[in-house]
């Protein structure tokens, strides 16, 4: 090539090599000023954990008026999806919101991005207050869940149960089902009387629920176990997994969920419960402030029946990051999310607090949804959720679940789900 | 005055009464294009070829496997599916909206803009192109309600002429969803086709349509005859950018099914990002962002070569 061009281009490429040196080292040396500065993020919006939050950053920042609160409302997905990446840089917070998991707090952990509390979960007592069903979703080994070191805090718990319309079943002469054969007479009675007994969002994450809430209404504590720590092989052919997949084949055909149930949403659903047009729906603790400012008729919750084990467990959970500036007061922050006066606050309000006293809590919402959730903690049927185990698994779940409603083929489901879960579990 | 002689190379500038300034100084304006290609895509596209010889889950450091990802990827059928549904899109967002559009344009330019004015048809150009200006997402949830069957306008109009059995279960049925996507990339395709084929017309010389129109030629024939032949730069361009498009598709899936149901709308650049984010199998993410890239480097060429061989022998 000519010359002048071949030089012109060296020449080009060492100006780009240059500027590229400058920028990366102008990058490397930003600094802020970390000492006077708290930044704490949370995920939660309009339920009662935000609600209460709130009230105890406002103490919080009054306690400390030389610390500036930097407050950022998070998303879900985004923690889901973008959390580690945001943990492994400067832009970490001092004490986060995070999802419990293998494939969220659990991978944080083992990569070394979060702080283990051993030190002050002795200091301000959390391993002796917080029941130990509740804190294993704090608790990780090599990234997985379930035992070893505490790295997280829950402060609330949440499950999954049956929202009814109260003045439908009155009308119709029908009490609250007990055992699984008062549940499909129920649902028989409702149907045989014209009325669609069932809201599902079955091309949302409800459908996923449903799958798992029956399948674990079919299980004991050890199956439960396998599936969330692979204490042993998980059989997807076996009678937990089938009978969830049956089931729904089964209601679908009987026509107990509305038309076209694959290409409904979850604000749909809930949305079409609310109205009043279907008298029921299988729903997380998540709708219940949403449902109980909606909902014009007279409503109640009923756990579901089967073995005593329900979808639930210990809520999500607070996090120090390795990389907090501010570790002391993170953990001030998390004792003051478990003192008595906000987890009462937090009950009262309608959450599901795990250290409130029973008797402070007040309020009709509250009383509807924690004397089910106690139930549950009192059989010890906290079930987890099914997508705990493997990382992925949400989507996997979603997808075979609307596939499953679109066409029914139930040995396709179980093959997905059972495939993805033995490709991707831990190799021990 | 004396007139230095023409720079070399041109052969139509008049001569300029200044010296040439040398080549070398053009060069600076480079650096900042440079600058920029190496930083954003040189580097993560080396760094992407890297990662997809490891094993990697986001955290810690990469373990290099070597080929396992490639064989991996090569015997996985969802990747084979991804591949097929990409192909498909390409009728959807290539092939469609290029025919549509061409006819589109030629209403526009032929009947439109001489009858009722440059108003009217600016009017129908900005009213076709505003999907491609509306944001993704924003265009995705639209649809996603839009194509909701209990609940979406859609399904509400066929019912309402009587239509039931078209009130479909667009996004929540594997047989249909597919066809559904495929609907709301021709909306977003269209606009960019049509802007490109009447911008092309208004260059094709308008005595060739007036002679063939004196000749007795019908619109079809001149539209056949002249306008395509006379666009075949455009629609050379047309189609490589939109075929392009169509094997990278990623927003639309993302935002109306998600790949699914089951794996009924996967399409390659999802299938990548669901094993970067989600599964964690950062390799194996990597593995087939590569072959993506090199499938659309060597389409790209062999466009190209086509368009150069078809304007060499006008």
């Amino acid at each position: 090539m000519k010359r002048s061009t071949k030089s012109g281009l060296r020449f080009a490429a060492v100006a780009t090599a240059a500027a590229l040196m400058v920028t990366t080292m102008s990058a490397c040396s930003s600094s802020n000023n970390a000492n006077k500065d708290f930044n704490i993020w949370w995920y939660d919006k309009d339920t009662a954990m935000a609600a209460t939050w709130n009230d105890a950053l406002t103490e919080f920042k009054a306690n400390h008026p030389d610390i500036k609160v930097n407050f950022q409302q998070k998303t879900f997905d985004q923690i889901n999806k973008t959390g580690s990446t945001l943990l492994d840089s400067d832009k970490a917070p001092d004490l986060a919101e995070w999802n419990k998991g293998n494939g969220t707090a659990g991978n944080a952990s083992k990569a070394g991005l979060l702080t283990d509390l051993t030190d002050y979960a002795k200091q301000y007592g959390w391993d002796t207050k917080i029941p130990a069903s509740g804190q294993l979703v704090g608790r990780y080994t090599d990234g997985l869940m379930g035992k070893g070191t505490l790295y997280a805090i829950p402060t609330y718990g949440e499950y999954v149960g049956w929202f009814y319309n109260k003045d439908v079943f009155a009308k119709y002469n029908l009490s609250v089902p007990t055992t699984v054969d008062e549940l499909e007479s129920v649902l028989a009675a409702l149907k045989a009387k014209g009325v669609t007994p069932i809201a599902l969002g079955g091309g949302d994450y409800q459908i996923v629920h449903m799958e798992y809430a029956l399948a674990v209404s079919k299980a004991n504590q050890q199956w439960v176990k396998d599936f969330q720590f692979f204490e042993h092989p998980v059989d997807f052919n076996g009678p937990e997994w089938t009978y969830a997949v049956d089931t729904i084949t089964r209601w679908q055909k009987a026509g107990y969920f509305g038309p076209n149930v694959s290409g409904v949403k979850a604000d749909e659903a809930v949305a079409s419960f609310e109205k009043g047009k279907y008298p029921m729906m299988l729903g997380g603790t998540w709708l219940d402030q949403d449902i109980d400012a909606k909902a014009k008729f007279n409503w109640d919750k009923f756990a579901n029946p089967g073995s005593g084990i329900a979808e639930g467990s210990a809520g999500n959970v607070w996090v120090i990051p390795s990389r907090s500036k501010q570790k002391d007061l993170a953990a001030e922050f998390i004792e003051l999310t478990l003192s008595k006066k906000y987890q009462n606050e937090l009950g009262t309000k309608g959450g599901l607090p795990l250290l409130a006293d029973a008797s402070a809590i007040k309020g009709a919402l509250a009383v509807k949804t924690n004397k089910v959730f106690s139930q549950i903690v009192a059989a010890d049927g906290l079930g987890m959720y099914p997508d705990w185990p493997v990382a992925g698994y949400y989507d996997i779940l979603l997808k075979a679940g609307v596939q499953l409603l679109s066409d029914g083929d139930k040995a396709a489901y179980i093959k997905t789900t059972g495939d993805f879960y033995n490709q991707n579990k831990p190799q021990q | 005055m004396s007139v230095t002689s023409l720079p070399r190379g041109s052969k139509k500038t008049e001569p300029k009464p200044y010296k040439r300034p040398s080549q070398a100084m053009f060069y600076w304006y480079l650096v900042p294009g440079l600058l920029a290609f190496v930083l954003v895509i040189g580097t993560s596209f080396v760094w992407n070829i890297y990662l997809s010889f490891t094993k990697w889950n986001g955290f810690g450091s990469p373990e290099f496997i070597g080929i396992k990802n490639y064989t991996r990827l090569f015997a996985d059928p969802t990747f084979w599916k991804s591949f097929l549904h990409a192909i498909e899109f390409i009728a959807a967002m290539a092939l469609i909206p290029t025919a549509l559009g061409l006819l589109l344009a030629a209403l526009i330019f032929d009947y439109i803009a001489p009858r009722f004015g440059n108003g009217i048809s600016t009017f129908m150009r900005v009213s076709l192109f505003i999907p491609q200006i509306v944001p993704l997402t924003v265009s995705g949830i639209l649809w996603v309600w839009l194509l909701s069957p209990n609940l979406g306008v859609i399904n509400d109009f066929f019912r309402s002429i009587g239509l039931d059995s078209l009130a479909l279960n667009w996004l929540g049925d594997s047989r249909y969803a597919l066809l559904a996507v495929s609907v709301m990339l021709v909306w977003i395709q269209i606009g960019y086709t049509v802007v490109i084929f009447v911008s092309g017309m208004s260059r094709i010389d308008p005595s060739l349509n007036e002679a063939a129109q004196l000749d007795g030629a019908t619109w079809m024939q001149r539209f056949r005859i002249i306008t395509v032949n006379q666009l075949k730069p455009e629609i050379a361009v047309v189609l490589l950018t939109t075929t392009v498009a169509a094997l990278k598709v990623f927003g639309p899936v993302y935002v109306m099914t998600q790949g699914g149901p089951g794996d009924a709308t996967v399409v390659p650049s999802f299938f990548s990002y669901f094993q970067f984010f989600t599964t964690q199998n950062v390799g194996y993410g990597a593995a087939i962002a590569t072959v993506l890239t090199l499938l659309l480097t060597v389409l790209a060429i062999v466009i190209m070569r086509l368009q150069n061989r078809n304007e060499e022998t006008r």
